[in-house]
């Protein structure tokens, strides 16, 4: 792949600097304790905790990479996945470009939330909006609940991406990443494909170069 | 000599040598031939090196000839054979003369109808024993254009000018390559390549007829000779803006031809002239609307005027080929009527000067960009309303709409009658127009239609029913006038005001708000629910069950149904609904208190006595209050004997989508994470409070188990690692909360301060700002006014791309400029015209007698649909006739009645005697020319009779050898 880290700022002001050429507004979501903000963090700061203190409201990281020639400014929005703010949390869905949506492959019942999580996307974000499926833990093996080709499974069936992954290994966390970057650039290119090119709509398609990753390293299992 | 001169760049400096006509042009040939250049005299070598300038442009003529290979006689073409779709192909060769460049084309039908020669050939061989017996009918040496221009096959012809004038197929034509440079002008240039032109086709036995284009642009004349071995013919046109009225008609054309053939025969032998006519009647539309939708009487006759040209339909009339004595029409009498005439096309025309929806639309994105608008409450003053204003919510409804549809009858004829009204079917999925509900599709099973409606569906805009909308659309009626917007915007926002300070929740209430639920599938509903929905009724909805659910489980109900604004709405009706969400809120504050305050107050006191005791001693002994539910079986963690409660919570604080924008900014302004947790604790801190109040002697465990189910572990009782970090921001909270129960709390949702803001901001509004509210609002009305209109029209013009840039341009947040707007303008511009197109065609053949008869009804749509693709199809801008709608039957097609009437009264959209608006005829004459001892020769006249703009075209034959 192309795509490149170009900096890992922790928090930071996203809207001060405009050393980019693209921003994407991403959201992880998920019941609570499956590890979103583990997995951000690693993502990020390429650093793991075994606790991360839960967390309340929102929060969020920034962090560009490279797309072909282009910096992308990713603001990756974390979020609290207690029932109680829920609805605190749907509020930032608009706007959103892409979801990481996740579960624990250690709980089931994170899993059976899944499809209310995908419904709530439907309901609240930009039809656009992109989706990848993450089972998380995936290195905790023996206590493992939820079997990787079910997981996939339910993928398949509600069309999204699907990896599994560990933040505390540090398998597949940056490719998840890369995989949306890449289908939001593939639904951007689209979308201006549609348009008529004489209407003069301002608008460059990113390169969409990036080599696609193996089947083998989707799911490391 | 040089055909451009320095200061006119046109011929004008021609002088030609030789001026020829007629007869001396023979002679001329002649003597060409004659000169032979092996000559003995040595005076006429030299005299014949110098290359006269007529030489130079004949011997190039020849050479396009040549090389176009059209040397001698040409096939000939059978017209009869001439297939529906059949177009003239053109080739050209550049022709240079001096500085001047002319153009030679040569045109022929691309359809394969050349007769076969065999036959041609054995005429021929007989052609010495037949001629004298059957002179008069014997048609062999005719030529191929003699055939052409006897056959009526081309009578009106579409497809070319020349074809209509002079009724030829295959021909050839001069004309100057840049229209004004080389434009040939004068009589004398006329003349000059005219001869070199016969010359030309003379010296290569070329038999097509070949013209010469004369004259400026507005007024061409097509100049013309044909030779061939037994024929001249000569092609003369007139184009005149007065004639003399004795050549308007039939009867004067007639003797026109006659006049002009000379025929030396006796009238005996001589056959009847046959004439073919093609009258136009101007098509009147009924029911011409007599209102114009803007209450400005000025602007009214102004708009008349616009719509009055608007459609331009045509009644086209022939007859063919009719001989002279059937048909009479003189200065004084005709009989030729279009009830008589067989042969009926319609053609239509439109071009709208006025497209409400389109100039509506750019009028409010102009009043969005203008960045020095100004404020809506400086333009406008209302006198202050009394005190004593009993405010009645249906009333003041009522009298606010009145207030507000001051052209409400006109709008009605725009955006229909029913924006006013409420709509009690909520099947129905869009308002009905009523005059064209005929027209409405009503079965989704169209994909076009659905990916239409589809499309809309995400559009992020006001439901149709809803207040907003009403607003919006009440604005847009005044949208040029600021002054008029600004007093609709006042009293709008002042009856706002009103209900805000009274406590009254927004007129219509539930029912605005509500019914707009009808176009939303159940799945969909959520998303565009409104959150005055009484939750009861919205448990019955499937999804909404599952969203509220949610809720449930929080146990937040203290202030359950005031809900959010919905964020799938534009910006503008979420503030109305947080409006809304305000009063509620405060109308359900006051209830509260109402009826609990005693038991509270004494609880709260009781509760704040107790805090202090329980901070010396044992927190176990305070009163607990705000309790909503028990929490399952589940026990306090210290006191297994005592049950946990749920407590009733305040809900999150609603928000329009700019407030989550600002507290999303202000989040991310904050540097360090520990901030950022800081600044929304509030919630939190106040769920605690309330579960303390609920559970006297509680611990975090306790809270954590309600709160965070996944932080607690059920077997070994104890908390997650996460929660166990010293000093994280959960257990920090919990020391510093005290017990509080909900209704006491400060609460999260200061509804009057939201209220005030909103109000604050519509009250200082500017003219642009209001524009940018409604702007949504009006691309979603005119884009379903638009399917609505003649839904099928729009959408099989795949006006799901319009519905698509429309709900675009309405989401998309970041555009200073409104491009996506502007683009999508562009789209209903488009289909404005071609809705009200439809519309105007709709309304003037469609009776009411049709309503239950589907085959007319049918027909109509079919005609309708042919006469729109034909008025828009690209026909050359210069073309003298079009190809209109074949109405098969004429007068007696069952619309034949409607367009006619019954030809005495006035039912008709065709006026008893009405007048053609425009006559034109084709003469056909076989006669021997010149002398009485000539063979029969064809003779053609061509006239085209309308207002200052009269044409005469003659092809007229003569026998080039029986003299």
């Amino acid at each position: 792949s192309d795509m490149a880290v170009q900096s890992a700022t922790a928090g930071g002001q996203p809207s001060g600097d405009q050393n980019f050429d693209y921003m994407f507004k991403l959201l992880i979501i998920g019941n609570s304790s499956v590890g979103k903000t583990s997995f951000l963090f690693r993502y990020c700061d390429d650093s793991f905790t075994s606790a991360f203190v839960s967390t309340v409201g929102i929060d969020f990281k920034v962090k560009t990479v490279f797309k072909g020639d282009k910096r992308v400014k990713l603001q990756i929005w974390d979020t609290a996945g207690q029932e109680r703010y829920r609805t605190i949390t749907t509020a930032y869905y608009r706007g959103a470009m892409g979801f990481i949506l996740m579960y624990d492959i250690t709980n089931e019942e994170s899993f059976n939330s899944v499809q209310d999580w995908c419904t709530q996307i439907k309901t609240y974000s930009w039809e656009n909006a992109q989706v990848v499926l993450v089972g998380n833990k995936c290195d905790m093996d023996a206590e493992r609940v939820v079997s990787c080709d079910r997981g996939r499974q339910l993928a398949d069936q509600l069309s999204l991406e699907f990896f599994e992954t560990s933040a505390k290994e540090n398998i597949n966390v940056k490719a998840v990443f890369e995989k949306l970057v890449e289908i939001i650039c593939n639904k951007m290119a689209e979308s201006l494909d549609k348009q008529d090119p004489n209407q003069g709509v301002k608008g460059t398609k990113l390169d969409a170069n990036t080599t696609q990753k193996p089947p083998s390293q989707q799911c490391n299992c | 000599m040089k055909l451009n001169s320095s200061g006119n760049r046109c011929l004008s400096t021609i002088q030609p040598p030789f001026r020829l006509d007629g007869e001396s042009i023979l002679h001329f040939q002649c003597g060409m031939a004659e000169i032979e250049p092996n000559d003995d005299d040595v005076f006429e070598i030299d005299d014949f090196t110098v290359v006269s300038p007529l030489e130079t442009l004949v011997s190039a003529v020849e050479v396009a000839i040549h090389d176009m290979n059209l040397e001698g006689s040409r096939a000939n073409y059978d017209v009869t054979k001439l297939p529906r779709d059949w177009e003239l192909s053109m080739a050209e060769r550049r022709v240079t003369y001096e500085s001047n460049t002319f153009l030679v084309r040569w045109y022929r039908p691309n359809a394969e109808i050349v007769e076969e020669p065999k036959e041609k050939k054995d005429e021929e061989d007989e052609y010495e024993v037949k001629s004298e017996e059957e002179e008069v009918t014997n048609l062999n040496h005719y030529s191929s254009a003699a055939h052409q221009i006897s056959s009526p096959t081309l009578d009106f012809c579409t497809k070319n000018n020349l074809c209509a004038m002079y009724g030829v197929l295959e021909f050839l034509v001069l004309q100057g390559e840049h229209s004004t440079n080389d434009r040939i002008a004068t009589i004398e240039q006329k003349d000059f390549v005219m001869s070199a032109v016969r010359i030309a086709l003379n010296n290569t036995n070329c038999e097509l007829p070949f013209f010469v284009l004369c004259g400026a642009p507005e007024r061409e004349l097509y100049f013309g000779s044909a030779e061939s071995r037994t024929q001249t013919m000569s092609f003369l046109p007139t184009h005149l803006h007065q004639i003399s009225p004795r050549h308007t008609n039939l009867t004067g054309l007639i003797g026109l031809m006659k006049e002009k053939v000379r025929s030396q025969a006796s009238v005996v032998d001589l056959e009847e002239v046959r004439a073919s006519v093609r009258f136009e009647y101007q098509i009147v539309e009924p029911d011409r609307p007599k209102k114009s939708f803007a209450g400005d009487e000025k602007k009214l006759i102004k708009d008349c005027r616009d719509c009055r040209h608007a459609l331009e339909m045509t009644l086209i009339c022939l007859w063919k080929y009719l001989p002279e004595t059937r048909v009479h029409e003189n200065e004084s009498f005709s009989n030729l009527e279009p009830a008589d005439s067989s042969h009926w096309e319609i053609t239509a025309n439109f071009h709208p000067r006025h497209q409400p929806f389109s100039h509506i639309l750019k009028t409010t994105l102009a009043h969005c960009l203008n960045e020095s608008s100004p404020l809506a409450k400086e333009l406008f003053v209302l006198p202050p309303p009394s005190p004593s204003d009993e405010v009645n919510p249906i009333k003041e409804t009522t009298k606010m709409m009145d207030h507000m549809s001051l052209n409400k009858e006109d709008w009605s004829n725009l955006l229909g009658a029913e924006v006013l009204s409420e709509v009690s079917d909520d099947d129905r999925r869009y308002p009905s127009w009523a005059t064209s509900s005929a027209l409405l599709p009503q079965s989704t099973n169209d994909p076009n239609l659905a990916k239409c409606l589809e499309d809309l569906r995400h559009i992020k805009s006001a439901p149709p029913r809803s207040i907003v909308t009403r607003l919006a659309v009440q604005i847009s009626h005044v949208i040029d006038d600021e002054a008029d917007m600004a007093l609709k915007w006042i009293s709008f926002v002042r009856l706002l005001r009103q209900h805000w300070e009274n406590n009254k929740e927004l007129p219509g209430g539930n029912k605005v708000f509500g019914t707009h639920l009808w176009s939303i599938p159940s799945r969909h509903r959520r998303h565009f629910c409104p959150f005055i929905m009484d939750v009861d009724k919205a448990r019955e909805l499937p999804c909404l069950h599952l969203a509220l659910s949610f809720d449930d489980r929080a146990g937040d109900r203290v202030l359950s149904s005031v809900a959010a604004p919905s964020l799938g709405t534009c910006i503008f009706n979420q503030k109305l609904e947080m409006l809304q969400c305000c009063i509620k809120a405060r109308l359900q504050r006051m209830a509260c208190y109402e009826n609990h305050v005693n038991v509270f107050a004494e609880e709260f006191f009781d509760a704040e006595e107790n805090l202090e005791e329980a901070k010396a001693s044992n927190d176990m002994d305070r009163t607990p209050a705000g309790r909503e539910k028990r929490m399952g079986e589940a026990t306090l963690h210290l006191r297994p004997d005592v049950p946990l409660y749920v407590p009733n919570t305040q809900m999150p604080c609603p928000m329009t989508e700019d407030m989550v924008q600002a507290h999303a900014e202000h989040i991310s302004s904050l540097r360090e994470g520990s901030e950022r947790t800081e600044a929304q604790l509030g919630l939190l801190r106040s769920d605690m409070q309330a579960f303390k109040a609920a559970n006297p002697g509680c611990d975090l465990i306790d809270f954590i188990r309600w709160h965070s189910p996944k932080d607690f572990d059920e077997e070994t009782g104890e908390l997650s690692d996460r929660m166990r970090i010293t000093d994280n921001a959960w257990e920090r909270c919990w020391r510093e909360a005290t017990p509080l129960p909900a209704i006491h709390q400060q609460p999260h949702f200061n509804e009057a301060t939201v209220a005030e803001g909103i109000l604050s901001v519509f009250e200082h509004a500017t003219v642009a700002q209001i524009a940018d509210w409604i702007l949504p609002i009006l691309f979603h009305q005119t884009a379903l006014q638009l399917i609505n209109e003649d839904g099928q029209v729009i959408v099989e013009a795949e006006g799901a791309s319009m519905c698509s840039l429309v709900s675009r341009a309405t989401r998309d947040g970041s555009q200073p400029a409104k491009q996506s707007y502007y683009q999508a303008l562009h789209h209903i511009r488009k289909y404005e015209r071609l809705a009200h197109f439809h519309s105007h065609l709709w309304k003037t053949f469609w009776r009411q007698q049709f309503l239950k008869k589907n085959k007319e009804e049918d027909v109509i749509r079919q005609l309708v649909k042919d006469i729109m693709k034909e008025s828009d199809t690209e026909r050359a801008s210069d073309a003298m006739f079009r190809t209109g709608i074949r109405l098969r039957g004429g007068a007696s097609h069952f619309l034949g009645e409607i367009i006619g009437g019954d030809f005495q009264g006035q039912n008709g959209l065709i006026r008893k005697n009405q007048t053609p608006m425009r006559k034109s005829y084709v003469l056909y004459w076989n006669a021997p020319v010149p002398s009485a001892s000539s063979r029969i020769q064809p003779q053609r006249i061509f006239a085209n009779i309308e207002y200052e703009n009269h044409r005469i075209c003659s092809a007229t034959t003569n026998d080039a050898v029986f003299m």
